[in-house]
């Protein structure tokens, strides 16, 4: 079976078949009013690249992704169905700590939604609730995750300022701060460049680059051009559906299935 | 402890299958991760579970207020209620010419026809004393009676015209109880009669004294009139014998009264002939004796069978073969007194055999010739028939003073008792809002008068004049406060710009925090004098305020347009301060020429002539401006809200077609906001409702039913501060003073439920528009 | 340009304006209202002039001094006693404040403006607020010392001055040992009436308990005898203090021409109002107003300060607080974070929003009979059966009526709370979530820090309803006049279920209470004034906290 499912991975670019990471199976999603979102949807994301998730509007990539982490967990009526495994085990067992998970499964917003406190506080938050008390390692773990975010030259000088008086990339990039401080192995990031402006998604984009040497990156875009620039993999989604998974370039150049193509041709969407 | 960043590395190294081996160190490290994470998910479901109990705990007990009130209500409808009779081992011999029973003391009295008092153990039954009553030497017993005030005192007349007043303690003396006959006129025998034998006796004792009447077969009936000690040395004694002693000959004609009644109206006296007629005689001092009304207490078929006067001695019950009780009480129309049958309860289908009344209540207990047991109540007009005595048939029963228990004595000559709960006998769902015939009253009426200072006085418990004062004054405050705040909403709501009405909107709001006390006090105490005095100035500026804001529109229409401009931005308020006040100076200066002009100098003089207006200072319309003042926040503020969330594109709908901005408002955004300003009149009215302080002071709290816009009235709210300190815990009054607030509460629940509903329902229509 | 009537009616324009007339009438009312309670309120400490005049109507005609307290116009048939007044149209009368009530009966008088003669205002004229019997007007003559004249009575002009300076440095004397006796009284014979008290329960409390107790007892008495002799020892010394202040009296030549002897103990405050400029009556103004806020009542609350009502306010607003401040916001925590969401939890939302608009009176009762009553009742059958029948908690208190009020103010914290716990942006708790955070340190650490605001502003307005909330807390704790305070020097300190005195039912009891009505007017309109800006200033707060909190919302948001 694992062999079966490592074959899904095609070789990237270089030619090295990465190890899976994350996979669903058969994962189905049914909001109230039986709305469904997601259906019987089968991906294997691939470890330490970036594969981003595309597709038109509603097409549920957001509630996939929110998936990863059990994030819809929140939302009332909202049904599950399926597997998710990450590293092989099943996040929706029963005895599955979701706290834990969603340490290990970090995640970006579209919005930048820094806490109302400090830079120094929104990074150390994380750490804070796991009983990291010691303020010399607190320091040290706000200063690494700072700058892996690409960030700490920027900020270095005004850690206790409000973390609300950044800019919108800097809030984004510190948001990003805040969820590497505890360590997780993967990256969702849902849209998390669409609220900035130019100049700041490129900085975010040279940080994912970065970033997908030590972390699972999954990026949600509506943003082709960034999904090609970024993107290992890339995944194709519409009306719920996983409509085709495969290495962005062939992807982008040779697409199996007509929908795709249509897609990424700019014909609907 | 080992995580973040460097943690996440070797944990990734090692997933990936890279070789590595743990350290021991970091390994322990993880452990203590771990615990740390088992720790905080303990807490979050602690945590969960405290909040969620304290939460329910807390939400429940606010909803408490709704289930102590039931509790404290229910007892009310609970009715009454009779153990099985108990019989006590004792059997007598004859007819008891007297029977009673005190359960406080827990002692039973009996009185034969020999004059001999025998004193029984309530609970074992046992003879406690045989105690001969105070009689003259070879005299026979022939006559008793109780009095009227329910003191507890009675008289006794003998075969040879005289007469002795006792009384009975009970002395607990180390456990054992001594019960004693005592004589508070002395235990020598009082001479009334001239050796002619008693054959009739009233009693009745008051703060003035003890009345005595005496009549035999022949000759003159006598009434002896003499004064009591009023303060006894202790509680419990009886009252001793003072000084002044009158004693006079009534001469009523040829009636030969079986039975003799003293009211307590020392006016009367009651005469009950052979013949079950009975005779209203007017016996008040300086005058002859006069017979006002004669009247049959029974129907032709009938034979009348018991009588007795109930509680507080204004009203008597007469009881039948047929099964029947009547009350009876003189009623007194345009000056002549007469005696009327006020209700009749027809209880048992066979005669009434024993029959006895409370001392305190209108309540009397019956029982039939088959047994049955009816517990009624006079006033509330409530019966029940809470059980059966299936040994011989009853002769003489005798209720407890509190009517907790009931002695009965059988053919047999068997004594029982019977517990009876009846605590609130005085209750009924009819009594409280239908109109009742209450004593001393020409006819039915609704009353509320719920005094418990004193026995003599019915209690009268309708809470329709409450309940009417409660409408009177939130309708007065509706009146004025309605307009004034939906006319405020509609400007700030819909043509103030949105800057200036977040600037206003609080200062209105501003109204809704002082305190009502302060409110009520300006009201009571500046406000009703002012009213007072200046009656038609406030008339006058009631018309002439609009009209000064009419005409301040007109003048500034008359303006050229490019000033106008100005006044569109809703500060139109401003400049109407001034108006406002010179309209009211203007109303000031005009009143009294108005006043002689048109109302012969004085308004409120001819109010009351041309329509019979009484006007009473502290009155409706003090109260319609203090309590609308009070609401107009509560209504303001949600019809603003209304009025302001109407989605925008539909009034620029209509704009673009060519209305204007009042037809716009009329035609399209009221009708979109009537839900809304329709909950916002619900809220303001439910706070008229149960608002206190205001009424409690600005008005004379009387209960009166009357609409008139220049009287008082008492709201429910109000009564309850009045009222509920004084009441006894547990009894009717309290109880129905719980129901009033109960009515309170849910008719404000209700009615801000369905405004919460509205609102809702709008809101959510918006929502989808 | 200018336009037609048919236009001017038919552009809506006069009914806009009767719109805007009815905004105008509302703002109008509300100013209204403040203004007369702050002039009215806040004026009543001004020292105002004293008349002088000979009266016409008085038979024969006599000289009256007061104090002008009102006017109004009537009609003279109204009069019928007065021949003088001429029998058409309207005449003026006026209230005097004439003082001097232990002698006349009454301290005011209504007076036909017409029929005063020789009115002036002479500068010597005094005023002598008094301890009791409210104040007196007349000419100081004289002063004694133990029965002996001190200056010489009716000197020339000059002695006037210095009689008035030796006064007030008599008056400071009696102030100073009335601080001492008053000192004496509340602590140290308190403290031994407390203990006594506590011995009497104790010994009770053991004749209750039986078996054998005589050590216990020999013990009780033996506390007593040291009792009873500190207490002998200090009424010695009070005796004697007594019989220091009681040393001087002032003679005052009143309106009669008679002379009265006053003794200085007896007098608050002594001045001569024409004889004032504006600083001086501006010190006289402090003076009052400081005894206001700071003294206690006198004359059946007429005179004197409102210390007590303040204070029990204040009290009993705290104690509301710390009860209601924990359990509106757990219940607001549980209705917005862990309730589940279906109807049910909407009901009780509605219901709980709902119960803010029941009437107060109907808490009251509920308080009256839940508590006092039921808890009350059954409190002083388990732990205070020495006592009984006296109730100790079985009746109004301070505990049962702090319960009540947060009763009363539960659903507007919980509104208020839920509100802002509704208001903090989702995103952010997922953020929370996001990081791995439990659902409860997202709560403790996110969004309950930034619901801080809304609870307080919650709070506040709780206090500012409890602050003037009157008809409840007559049926649950408030008194007219509360003889100690519920928090105090003796253990345990804050008296739980003792009654208290409250600013809301003091203008009740003035207003309608009052055997003296017009002298209670101008204290009913102060302490109106006080509270009504107290109440006005909290909810004040909370309008712009709430203003300031949806500002910095609305910046999170975007």
């Amino acid at each position: 079976m694992n062999s079966e499912e490592l074959s899904e991975l095609n070789p990237d670019a270089d030619g090295v078949r990465p190890d899976p990471c994350l996979e669903t199976r058969n994962l189905s999603l049914r909001y109230a009013g039986n709305r469904r979102a997601l259906n019987k949807v089968r991906l294997t994301i691939p470890r330490q690249r970036v594969t981003a998730l595309i597709g038109p509007s509603g097409c549920g990539k957001t509630s996939l992704l929110r998936c990863f982490n059990r994030l819809n967990d929140l939302v009332d009526d909202c049904v599950i169905t399926g597997r998710v495994r990450l590293e092989g085990k099943n996040i929706y067992a029963a005895k599955v700590d979701v706290t834990e998970l969603r340490r290990r499964v970090g995640m970006v917003f579209q919005k930048p939604n820094p806490f109302p406190k400090s830079i120094y506080e929104n990074v150390a938050f994380g750490l804070r609730i796991r009983g990291i008390k010691s303020r010399r390692r607190l320091d040290e773990i706000v200063q690494e995750s700072l700058s892996a975010a690409a960030l700490w030259e920027e900020v270095k000088d005004r850690l206790h300022k409000s973390a609300l008086e950044l800019s919108g990339g800097q809030q984004q990039r510190l948001v990003i701060a805040r969820t590497l401080a505890v360590a997780p192995e993967v990256l969702l990031l849902d849209e998390s460049a669409s609220a900035l402006d130019p100049i700041s998604t490129l900085k975010i984009e040279e940080l994912i680059s970065e970033l997908k040497k030590n972390y699972t990156i999954v990026i949600v875009t509506h943003n082709l051009q960034q999904a090609a620039r970024v993107a290992d993999y890339t995944a194709f989604m519409d009306m719920g559906e996983m409509v085709e998974f495969d290495t962005t370039a062939r992807i982008f150049t040779n697409p199996v299935r007509r929908r795709t193509e249509e897609y990424i041709t700019g014909r609907y969407g | 402890m080992n995580t973040g960043v460097k943690y996440q590395r070797q944990n990734g190294s090692a997933t990936s299958g890279a070789a590595g081996k743990r350290k021991p160190k970091a390994r322990r490290a993880r452990q203590r991760l771990l615990r740390y994470a088992t720790r905080r998910r303990l807490w979050d479901r602690a945590a969960r579970a405290m909040v969620s109990m304290g939460g329910l705990g807390i939400i429940s007990s606010i909803l408490l207020i709704f289930f102590y009130l039931f509790y404290e209500v229910l007892p009310l409808f609970g009715g009454a209620n009779a153990g099985a009779a108990e019989i006590l081992p004792q059997v007598v011999a004859g007819e008891a010419m007297w029977l009673e029973a005190d359960p406080g003391a827990g002692v039973a009295l009996r009185i034969d026809e020999r004059g001999l008092a025998s004193f029984y153990d309530l609970t074992t039954g046992n003879l406690l004393d045989n105690e001969a009553l105070a009689a003259p030497a070879g005299a026979a017993l022939t006559a008793m009676a109780r009095d009227s005030a329910g003191s507890g005192l009675f008289a006794a007349g003998f075969d040879d015209g005289s007469v002795v007043m006792a009384g009975w303690n009970a002395a607990r003396e180390a456990g054992s109880i001594s019960p004693r006959l005592e004589y508070p006129l002395g235990p020598q025998s009082l001479a009334m009669l001239d050796g002619r034998a008693v054959r009739a006796l009233g009693l009745r004792s008051g703060p003035g004294g003890v009345s005595i009447a005496a009549a035999s077969d022949s000759g003159p009936l006598m009434l002896r009139e003499q004064a009591l000690d009023s303060t006894p040395p202790n509680l419990t004694a009886l009252p001793r014998a003072g000084a002044e002693i009158r004693q006079r000959e009534i001469v009523v004609g040829d009636i030969r009264p079986e039975q003799i009644l003293l009211p307590q109206d020392p006016r009367w006296m009651l005469l009950l002939t052979a013949t079950g007629e009975l005779n209203l005689a007017a016996i008040g001092p300086g005058n002859p004796a006069e017979i006002l009304d004669t009247v049959a207490l029974t129907t032709a078929t009938a034979r009348l069978t018991r009588m007795r006067l109930l509680a507080g001695g204004m009203s008597l019950i007469a009881a039948d073969d047929s099964g029947r009780a009547a009350q009876w009480f003189i009623v007194t129309e345009d000056g002549r007194a007469s005696l009327k049958k006020v209700r009749e309860f027809a209880l048992f289908d066979n005669a009434v055999a024993a029959l006895d009344v409370e001392r305190s209540r209108r309540v009397f207990a019956a029982v039939s010739g088959n047994g049955e047991l009816a517990l009624v109540n006079v006033t509330a007009e409530t019966v029940s028939f809470p059980g059966e005595w299936d040994g011989p048939a009853a002769l003489v029963a005798a209720l407890a003073p509190a009517g907790d228990l009931l002695l009965l004595e059988d053919a047999a000559g068997r004594l029982a008792t019977w517990r009876i709960d009846n605590p609130h006998a005085e209750f009924s769902m009819a009594a409280l809002w239908s109109e009742t015939w209450y004593e001393n009253y020409p006819e039915p009426a609704l009353v509320w008068q719920a005094t418990a200072a004193d026995d003599a006085l019915e209690p009268k418990y309708s809470l329709a004049p409450l309940t009417f004062g409660t409408l009177k004054a939130a309708l007065y405050a509706m009146l004025f406060a309605a307009p004034l705040a939906i006319c405020a909403a509609v400007f700030t709501g819909y043509f103030m710009p949105s800057g200036a009405r977040r600037q206003i909107k609080p200062l209105i709001e501003l109204m809704e925090a002082l305190p009502t006390v302060v409110i009520g006090f300006l009201a009571g105490l500046w406000l009703a004098p002012l009213v007072d005095a200046n009656l038609m100035a406030l008339a006058l500026g009631a018309l002439l305020l609009p009209l000064g804001v009419l005409l301040a529109s007109l003048a500034m229409a008359r303006l050229p347009e490019r000033l106008d401009l100005e006044w569109r931005e809703g500060w139109q308020i401003l400049a109407l301060a001034p108006v406002l006040l010179l309209a009211g100076m203007v109303a000031w200066l005009l009143a009294p020429d108005v006043e002689s002009l048109l109302f012969d100098g004085s308004l409120r003089d001819w109010l009351v002539q041309r329509w019979g207006l009484d006007y009473v200072s502290r009155n409706a319309l003090i109260i319609g401006a203090a309590m609308g003042f009070a609401v107009i926040p509560a209504i303001y503020s949600i019809a603003d809200d209304a009025i302001f969330t109407v989605p925008r594109h539909l009034s620029n709908g209509a704009l673009a077609i060519g209305a204007n901005h009042w037809q716009t408002l009329i035609w399209l955004i009221l009708p979109a906001a009537a839900p809304g300003i329709l909950s916002a009149l619900m809220i303001g009215f439910g706070r008229a409702i149960g608002e206190t302080m205001i009424v409690l002071m600005a008005t004379g709290n009387t209960p009166i039913m009357d609409a008139n816009l220049f009287e008082g009235m008492r709201s429910l709210a109000a009564n309850l501060a009045i009222e509920i300190p004084e009441s006894e815990v547990g009894s009717s009054h309290y109880r129905i003073l719980f129901l009033a607030s109960l009515v309170l509460l849910l008719f404000t629940f209700v009615i801000n439920s369905a405004a919460e509903l509205v609102r809702q329902r709008l809101r959510r229509k918006y929502r989808m528009i | 340009m200018k336009r037609s009537l048919a236009n001017w009616l038919e552009s809506g324009a006069p009914w806009v304006w009767l719109n805007a007339g009815a905004v105008t009438l509302c703002l109008t009312m509300v100013f209204g209202l403040l203004l007369l309670l702050g002039v009215k309120g806040l004026g009543h400490f001004w020292p105002r002039p004293v008349m002088q005049a000979r009266y016409l109507a008085a038979e024969p005609p006599a000289t009256i001094i007061g104090e002008f307290a009102a006017s109004e116009i009537i009609d003279a048939s109204e009069l019928n006693s007065i021949s003088l007044a001429e029998d058409n149209g309207a005449v003026e009368r006026q209230l005097l404040k004439l003082g001097n009530r232990d002698i006349s009966g009454g301290d005011f008088a209504w007076v036909l403006t017409g029929l005063l003669e020789d009115v002036g205002y002479p500068a010597e004229l005094a005023v002598l607020e008094r301890r009791e019997w409210g104040n007196q007007y007349g000419y100081l003559s004289g002063l004694r010392q133990a029965g002996a004249p001190v200056l010489p009575v009716e000197a020339s002009a000059g002695a006037g001055e210095a009689r008035w300076s030796e006064l007030h440095s008599r008056l400071d004397r009696a102030r100073d040992l009335r601080r001492e006796i008053e000192r004496i009284e509340r602590s140290i014979i308190a403290d031994i009436n407390f203990g006594m008290e506590r011995l009497r329960l104790e010994e009770r409390r053991l004749v209750f308990a039986g078996g054998d107790s005589a050590d216990a007892l020999r013990e009780n008495a033996r506390q007593r005898e040291s009792f009873d002799a500190q207490y002998a020892e200090i009424r010695l010394r009070l005796l004697e203090l007594n019989r220091q202040i009681q040393r001087d009296t002032a003679l005052l030549r009143i309106a009669d021409g008679s002379m009265v002897e006053i003794p200085v103990a007896d007098i608050v405050r002594a001045y001569r109002p024409n004889a004032m400029g504006w600083a001086e009556s501006l010190g006289v103004y402090l003076a009052r107003l400081i005894e206001f806020l700071s003294g206690n009542p006198r004359e059946a609350n007429t005179e004197g300060g409102l210390l007590p009502a303040l204070y029990g306010t204040t009290v009993m607003v705290m104690l509301m607080s710390v009860i209601v401040t924990p359990l509106g916001v757990v219940a607001a925590v549980y209705l917005s974070e862990y309730a589940p969401r279906g109807w049910l939890t909407r009901i009780i939302r509605v219901s709980v929003n709902n119960l803010a608009g029941v009437p107060s009176i109907v808490y009251g009762v509920f308080g009256l009979g839940f508590f006092i009553y039921l808890a009350g009742g059954e409190i002083d059958r388990l732990f205070y059966a020495e006592s009984l029948p006296a109730p100790t908690f079985g009746t109004p208190g301070l505990l049962w009526a702090s319960l009540t009020l947060a009763l009363l103010t539960l659903p507007v914290v919980i509104v208020a709370t839920e509100e802002g716990l509704g208001n903090v942006p989702a995103s952010l708790r997922e953020a929370s979530l996001a990081l791995g955070a439990t659902q409860f340190e997202t709560l403790w650490r996110v969004v309950l820090p930034l619901a801080r605001p809304s609870m307080l502003t919650g709070l506040i307005l709780a206090v500012a309803r409890a602050a003037g909330e009157v008809a409840p807390l007559m049926l649950v704790g408030v008194v007219k006049l509360a003889p100690s305070l519920p928090l105090d020097t003796q253990f345990p300190y804050l008296h739980l279920e003792q009654q208290f005195m409250h600013l809301g039912y003091h203008v009740f009891d003035l207003a309608t209470q009052s055997p003296n009505v017009e002298a209670a007017m101008p204290q009913a309109f102060a302490t109106a004034f006080l509270l009504v800006a107290l109440v006005t200033a909290l909810n004040l707060s909370a309008v712009v906290l709430r203003g300031r909190l949806r500002e910095r919302y609305r910046a999170m948001d975007t």
